[in-house]
């Protein structure tokens, strides 16, 4: 049985591929005619080959590092938003009803839940570096996966609050919250490490 | 059948004994009760040479500048008749604001909290009940929930005990309630007494709810504070039981604030008094009122501490004798700390509470007079369960927030 041929990766076969491969060759092939054109001619005529050298390489700049440079201002705006975002969620944790220093609640209530939106943006539409961002790629995940089971465990304990509101029932509930193995430690340590990150430290700082 | 005679023999001796420990201690009672002085019955403990011997060690240790080696441990600030005496008349003192304010306003901070949870009949044992103002406060509304309940106030100082009483017998229902009065001379820092004192709840009370106390800021006396609250409620708090206790506040952490926690301090003189009387008592060293400190430091997010420091200012290196006879070199420039206290940022420290596994069921805040709009000192009342109140079954609103897949 002869070994089964190892998989083409999906970058090779997109469409997106081909077609900066056709366009940058293309490209590429054109400017170099026109320096060949350039190097033979002599007088006025070389001034044609000139202008379409210019003209090339204002594509080629036009096409690779505009993408570049657009690329680099996604990541930028992307991480200061996270950034922003992850302080936002520290501030609610601080606050009550999460803040430590705050005594059982009396009554039920609706608790406050962590944001997610610019970490669930930044994850799907790739704005990060494959390479540069995978350690932060890898924490925003672990991130997200905490916060919404932590948001889950919000939404059922205000259900319980409000069906069954006893003061067993609302003691259980602080209790289990604010407790040393409870999801508060937990996701403050989190939010601390991921905002200590050199990316978001730099994307904060400007 | 020789066996079983002696059983039976060895069991009618017990009983003899038992039946004639109740005589005396009926007798006891009645003698107590038909008398106008004031006996009162105690429980001691405390192996008065051992702790001797203790003190004396904490002051043997080497030289330090800055008050962190010699020391006089919490405790024995308040042992014997001398610093008791000084404690009582400090705690009125018009120029100690601290300790005459919290006894004055604990019986606001107290009602708020008891009418939130009045329906629960309490035995009560306090830990240190010092000038005792607090607790007859405290027992005037348990009694009258339960009015078989034990009152057993614990200190290692049978004079702190005796002084602690002189407000419980002012009490209206005090004739009654004699009777079920226990003071316990005991050490309550120390581990093993803690289990002694367990072990002696157990047989007194049973399963019957019990209400620990730790007030007028106890806990801040304590190098290792949250550690002996901590220790306490493992030691003694059952899911029925609950722990009150009281702190004094900061509501900054700033060095302006910490100067001027240790101004309030250093502005009385019968509270000097008080502080040194623990070294006169115990030493024979001829005490300078003048070589006092009194420093206030922020402890990092979590409390400002005050420092009362005793420190060798004289060109001369002396020489201390302790009860027990040894000597102690005492060079110019070294300390003995006197007292150690502190005053709370509250949030930090309900934080280091939850973490020791105890939770604030309700709380009581009274903020004192400002020495700037902001900035304010204050007292707290806070009753504490243990993590494990409430716990009989596995419920719903408990399981909410354990960790996935534990």
């Amino acid at each position: 049985m002869s070994p089964r041929p190892a998989p083409v990766p999906s970058w090779l076969t997109a469409p997106r591929t081909w077609i900066m491969l056709v366009t940058a060759g293309s490209l590429t092939v054109a400017f170099v005619v026109s320096a060949v054109w350039w190097s033979r001619s002599a007088g006025t005529s070389r001034f044609e080959p000139a202008v379409q050298i210019l003209g090339l390489l204002g594509g080629i700049t036009g096409i690779v590092a505009e993408r570049w440079a657009a690329g680099r201002e996604r990541r930028a705006e992307a991480l200061q938003a996270i950034g922003e975002e992850l302080r936002d969620n520290r501030k609610i944790l601080a606050s009550p009803p999460f803040s430590a220093g705050a005594a059982q609640p009396a009554r039920r209530q609706v608790y406050p839940r962590m944001n997610l939106s610019a970490v669930n943006a930044a994850l799907s539409s790739a704005v990060l570096s494959p390479r540069r961002d995978e350690a932060l790629a890898g924490m925003l995940h672990d991130w997200r996966n905490d916060a919404e089971i932590f948001n889950h465990q919000l939404s059922l304990a205000e259900i319980l609050a409000f069906t069954n509101g006893s003061d067993e029932v609302l003691r259980d509930l602080h209790q289990g919250l604010h407790s040393a193995d409870g999801p508060l430690e937990r996701m403050q340590e989190h939010l601390t490490a991921l905002l200590a990150t050199p990316p978001l430290t730099a994307a904060l700082a400007r | 059948m020789g066996d079983r005679s002696d059983l039976a023999r060895g069991m009618a001796q017990m009983d003899q004994q038992a039946r004639e420990q109740l005589k005396l201690l009926r007798r006891l009672e009645k003698v107590i009760s038909e008398t106008e002085f004031s006996w009162s019955l105690c429980l001691v403990g405390e192996d008065q040479s051992r702790k001797l011997n203790e003190l004396a060690a904490e002051l043997q240790r080497p030289f330090s500048a800055t008050g962190d080696e010699k020391r006089i441990v919490s405790g024995y600030s308040y042992w014997g008749i001398e610093p008791a005496v000084n404690w009582q008349r400090a705690c009125t003192d018009p120029n100690y604001p601290v300790m005459r304010d919290g006894i004055e306003t604990f019986s606001r901070r107290w009602r708020s909290l008891h009418s939130r949870h009045s329906d629960r009949p309490y035995h009560y044992i306090s830990l240190g009940p010092g000038t005792g103002e607090k607790d007859a406060v405290v027992l005037a509304d348990l009694q009258r929930a339960n009015p078989e309940m034990y009152y057993v106030p614990v200190d290692m100082s049978a004079e702190m005990l005796r002084l602690g009483l002189r407000p419980i017998k002012s009490l209206p229902f005090f004739r009654q309630f004699r009777n079920q009065l226990l003071p316990v001379q005991l050490d309550f820092s120390v581990e093993e007494n803690v289990a002694e004192l367990n072990e002696l709840r157990g047989r007194l009370i049973g399963d019957e709810p019990v209400l620990f106390s730790l007030l007028g800021n106890t806990m801040a006396n304590f190098d290792e504070d949250v550690e002996l609250v901590e220790r306490l409620s493992k030691q003694l708090l059952r899911p029925q039981d609950r722990l009150l206790v009281e702190v004094a506040t900061a509501s900054h952490l700033d060095d302006r604030m910490a100067q001027q926690a240790a101004r309030e301090y250093e502005t009385s003189w019968v509270f000097r008094e008080f502080v040194i009387s623990a070294l006169r008592q115990n030493t024979d060293l001829s005490v300078n009122m003048n070589y006092v400190r009194f420093e206030g430091v922020v402890e990092e997010g979590r409390s400002l501490v005050i420092k009362v420091i005793y420190c060798n200012q004289s060109a001369e290196d002396l020489k201390i004798v302790l009860p027990n006879r040894s000597e102690v070199h005492f060079p110019s420039g070294d300390t003995i700390r006197l007292l150690i206290t502190r005053k709370y940022q509250l949030k930090a420290l309900a934080g280091a509470l939850a973490k020791a596994g105890l939770f604030v069921e309700s709380e009581a805040f009274t903020q004192f007079q400002a020495y700037e709009r902001a900035r304010r000192f204050g007292m707290d009342l806070m009753l504490l369960s243990s993590s494990e109140a409430g716990n009989g079954h596995d419920t719903a609103a408990r399981d909410v927030f354990r960790r996935p897949g534990t």
